[in-house]
């Protein structure tokens, strides 16, 4: 059986995701990409746009498109020092 | 001279010395620590680090009550119970958020599964926490009013006796060595935590007239433990 990923690792896929597709990636290939139901993918962009780690803007067509804001590529860089912190302190 | 006719010579010196310790570790654990959360946004480091806020704010009234003490300074006694009262809801709610960063994982697995049910449990931590609160400050206003430390202490003390058993499972459950250690440090500051709580509780309900002089022992290791923590937590964020 699969194990269910925790909350900060589905945000690290995520990103990680958007940072590895180049400049810029659409809302159906993240989806495809990000293993998630739509509803759970919903609320977690809805979250990850919240938290401004994520960018939502338009592409050259006009399409929706979403792009790795600094906030979203520090989160990747200090990704482990949080998962060990939290892993630490059993948090 | 012995260490507490020491103590009691530079009162002043002593107040502001360990105040100033426990004050400066308490908040850099908070920085240290609410940098990871602006990151991270992970629900357990915030209830960890808002625990360490409010350990600095309630030693920091904790210091104000004791240069008020020393000084003699005439504040009035509703002034000076309501700082009291203010240093017993930081310190109530700061052991609740402790005892919370450690379990609310196993609360919110229990019950959330989907993203509805996730959404749900966010709004029920919320009511969780605003009770959490509101129980810290009946517990603070009731204990001075009352006059008896018993309404501040036993709650405080179950609390850490909670959290010392789920610290020590976590420690007995590490796998990485670094873990094992950090989570080790953690258990022993939990369970010195609680002695010096303990010692704090038996000499103000039980041993009043020589409880002064068992002050400075029970002072000693709540520095020690705020001390321990701070260590721990630059061990955590590679910061040492």
């Amino acid at each position: 059986m699969v194990k269910k990923r925790e909350r900060l690792e589905v945000i690290r896929d995520i990103l990680s995701v958007i940072r590895d597709s180049g400049k810029m990636i659409r809302p159906t290939r993240l989806l495809y990409s990000s293993n998630l139901s739509p509803q759970m993918f919903k609320d977690y962009m809805k979250e990850l746009i919240s938290k401004e780690l994520v960018v939502e803007i338009e592409d050259k067509t006009g399409k929706k498109a979403f792009v790795l804001s600094n906030k979203g590529f520090e989160f990747l860089e200090k990704y482990r020092l949080i998962e060990e912190f939290v892993e630490n302190f059993g948090l | 001279m012995g260490l507490y006719e020491l103590a009691v010579q530079n009162a002043l010196l002593y107040v502001l010395i360990q105040g100033i310790i426990i004050v400066a570790s308490s908040t850099l654990a908070y920085f240290y620590i609410r940098q990871l959360y602006n990151i991270s946004q992970h629900r357990g480091i915030k209830y960890f680090s808002n625990s360490f806020l409010f350990f600095a704010l309630g030693f920091f009234l904790s210091t104000i009550l004791g240069i008020i003490t020393v000084l003699k300074i005439p504040t009035g006694q509703v002034i000076f119970q309501f700082l009291a009262a203010g240093f017993y809801y930081c310190l109530t709610i700061a052991a609740f958020y402790l005892l919370f960063s450690l379990v609310w994982k196993r609360i919110e697995d229990k019950i959330a599964s989907d993203s509805q049910t996730i959404q749900k449990s966010r709004t029920m931590f919320q009511l969780i926490v605003a009770g959490l609160h509101a129980l810290a400050v009946i517990i603070g206003v009731t204990s001075i009013l009352a006059g008896s430390a018993s309404i501040l202490f036993v709650p405080v003390l179950l609390i850490l006796l909670a959290a010392i058993k789920i610290s020590y499972s976590n420690y007995k459950s590490a796998e990485k060595k670094k873990t094992a250690q950090i989570r080790q440090l953690f258990f022993i500051s939990m369970l010195f935590g609680f002695i010096g709580f303990l010692v704090n509780f038996v000499g103000v309900e039980f041993l009043i007239d020589s409880f002064p002089k068992f002050m400075i022992y029970q002072d000693a290791i709540t520095v020690l433990v705020f001390l321990l923590l701070l260590f721990g937590i630059l061990r955590g964020t590679n910061k040492w």
